[in-house]
């Protein structure tokens, strides 16, 4: 009995060392708490607002593959929506970089910038979408436009926080080695602030996937945000919920990808102890 | 001036410094001869810190001028430059680059451009020359004892692993002054052997290159708040306070610090049996000028160019301007 107790202790001890062993049973039971949760709520073959498990299983199906149409639609709005996204924030993060570099090093940019990007990053993107649509009407452009007002400051700013956080010393010993202004830029700062870089434009992702499905949901033919909407007009939420979920895992893996490129990229970077 | 006849790397001429209204260097005179290695005392505040400053040219003096030795004759500090290097105290390592790239930063700055690394590495002229530099590199770390971690990044060594790397840093630009600030707070003692130990090592080739009759290669200061260390391992200690006597000299206003102590110190090479009660006896006369004393006369302690005119400097200062030429 006391063994027992001895091994759960530190379940209930405030940064008490759980097993690895431990923390994997605790997510199952979180897995099973939810399913079960969810199967005593949809217990209706009726109720369009929770499906049954088994609708729910052809709903996925169905989104895979839709056997009237033969459409994928998970694939092809996958393709579609990240076709919007990727290349708003592959350019969102250049200007972002390049940005939260020179604000970092330079007075002049910092004092210029600093202030006017923190009120436009406070304006809401979505607000700004009807000014886009009359400008770039509703094609990539828009959708580009949309994406880098909302996640370009969120770039600048943490680049910029990330350099101003490196000591003068440092800058003032690569001028005695000689170093140009580019190189003391491009050629060290860069690289030493690159894991910050990652973070900040993984943290991007979110928002912008955000943006996307609500400039879909107005304008788009395809895309998660045009489906989501065609189900939701139909209150087909057996179709709606793999839809979630999916958007979840792809969120994780998106985490993954970055945490990869940085463990990659970045093999003298360690968070916490050091 | 007194040092009219040694060859002068580094001159302070009537150097005021003040930060807003706040006077922290007042009318220091300074003049450093090639090969020595001076250390620079002085309390909390005293503004030795502000001095190391103006000599790397971080900041610039309110009055007067700091000259360095550069490309032939004494030129006016203007802003970093590769004659004068400096390690700081939390050593400024690139945390990305591992030590031997730390390292070999440097010679890749001065020896090329963003351009030219750009197409020398698509022509491999470039692949060549880097790795000439690393091996250049490779070879002061093995100097430094540290061949077994040269592979590694800042994060992963010591604190004296991380200095030796800092001080490798600054050697391999080949400064005429090597500036370090406060090298020996802390490390633990037996590392603190260590960097005593490349010091007198370093010093003892300036010594070697006078005995050659050639000029001796690298001049140091080392600002330190160790008295002991202090004498240990410079050849001259100098001391800055701000309670010297401005009355005595017709100032109405109090300038700022100033040199109240500048007097010959004992370096010992490498195997040489310390004389610690000499060492003791001159941190305690130190302790009082500096850190206590208080009314002092500007010229009752600094008797540093006396002594070498009566003969008896040591080290390098045995060596009359002319000797090493």
């Amino acid at each position: 009995m006391q063994r027992v107790w001895k091994s759960l202790r530190p379940i209930i001890t405030i940064r008490g060392e759980i097993s690895q062993r431990q923390g994997q049973i605790i997510f199952v039971l979180a897995l099973i708490t939810i399913a079960s949760v969810y199967s005593a709520l949809a217990y209706s073959d009726t109720d369009k607002i929770l499906p049954t498990w088994d609708k729910l299983w052809i709903g996925v199906g169905k989104v895979i593959t839709d056997p009237a149409t033969g459409d994928h639609y998970l694939w092809e709005d996958t393709f579609a929506s990240f076709g919007r996204i990727l290349p708003a924030i592959g350019l969102s993060s250049l200007i972002g970089i390049i940005i939260g570099m020179y604000m970092g090093v330079y007075g002049a940019a910092e004092a210029f910038l600093s202030r006017i990007l923190t009120f436009l990053g406070n304006i809401p993107a979505n607000a700004l979408m009807v000014v886009f649509f009359s400008y770039f009407g509703f094609g990539l452009k828009m959708y580009i436009a949309v994406i880098i007002s909302g996640t370009v400051s969120m770039i600048a700013l943490s680049v910029y926080e990330a350099v101003k956080a490196i000591g003068s010393e440092e800058i003032y010993q690569l001028k005695m080695q000689g170093a140009s202004s580019s190189e003391i830029v491009w050629s060290v700062l860069f690289w030493q602030v690159l894991p910050h870089i990652l973070t900040a434009v993984r943290a991007t992702f979110g928002p912008a996937l955000i943006y996307t499905i609500a400039a879909e949901w107005i304008s788009a033919s395809d895309g998660f945000g045009y489906r989501i909407m065609m189900f939701k007009r139909s209150a087909r939420m057996e179709l709606i919920f793999p839809y979630v979920a999916y958007l979840g895992l792809l969120g994780i893996f998106t985490q993954t990808v970055f945490k990869f490129a940085e463990r990659i990229l970045c093999p003298w970077y360690e968070k916490g102890d050091k | 001036m007194p040092w009219k006849q040694h060859d002068i790397v580094l001159q302070c001429q009537g150097v005021h410094k003040t930060f807003g209204t706040q006077r922290v260097l007042g009318d220091v005179n300074l003049g450093i001869a090639r090969g020595q290695f001076v250390s620079l005392v002085g309390g909390s505040g005293s503004g030795k810190s502000t001095l190391l400053n103006m000599i790397v040219g971080t900041h610039t003096p309110t009055l007067g001028s700091v000259l360095a030795y550069r490309e032939g004759s004494l030129q006016e500090v203007v802003g970093h430059g590769p004659d004068r290097g400096m390690v700081y105290q939390n050593y400024a390592l690139l945390p990305h680059l591992t030590a031997i790239h730390n390292v070999a930063l440097g010679p890749m700055f001065s020896q090329s451009t963003i351009p030219g690394r750009t197409f020398g590495q698509m022509f491999g002229s470039w692949r060549e020359k880097r790795k000439q530099q690393l091996t250049e590199a490779e070879k002061l770390l093995v100097r430094l004892g540290l061949g077994d971690v040269m592979n590694k990044f800042p994060a992963k060594l010591s604190g004296g692993e991380r200095q030796r790397v800092a001080i490798a840093r600054s050697l391999i630009m080949k400064p005429g002054i090597l500036l370090l600030d406060e090298p020996f707070s802390g490390l633990d003692e037996g590392i603190l052997i260590e960097v005593r130990n490349i010091l007198r090592a370093l010093y003892q080739e300036n010594v070697e290159a006078c005995k050659r009759g050639e000029a001796p290669p690298l001049t140091v200061i080392v600002v330190t708040h160790s008295l002991q260390d202090a004498v240990r391992v410079s050849d001259r200690v100098i001391g800055i306070s701000r309670h010297w006597n401005h009355e005595a000299e017709d100032l109405k206003e109090h300038p700022g610090s100033s040199i109240v102590y500048d007097d010959l110190a004992p370096v010992y090479s490498a195997d040489d049996i310390l004389d610690a009660g000499r060492i003791m006896h001159q941190a305690k006369e130190i302790y009082r000028v500096v850190l206590e004393g208080r009314n002092l006369s500007r010229t009752q302690h600094c008797r540093f160019w006396d002594r070498v005119a009566a003969g008896e400097g040591h080290g390098v200062m045995q060596f009359k301007n002319g000797d090493n030429k």
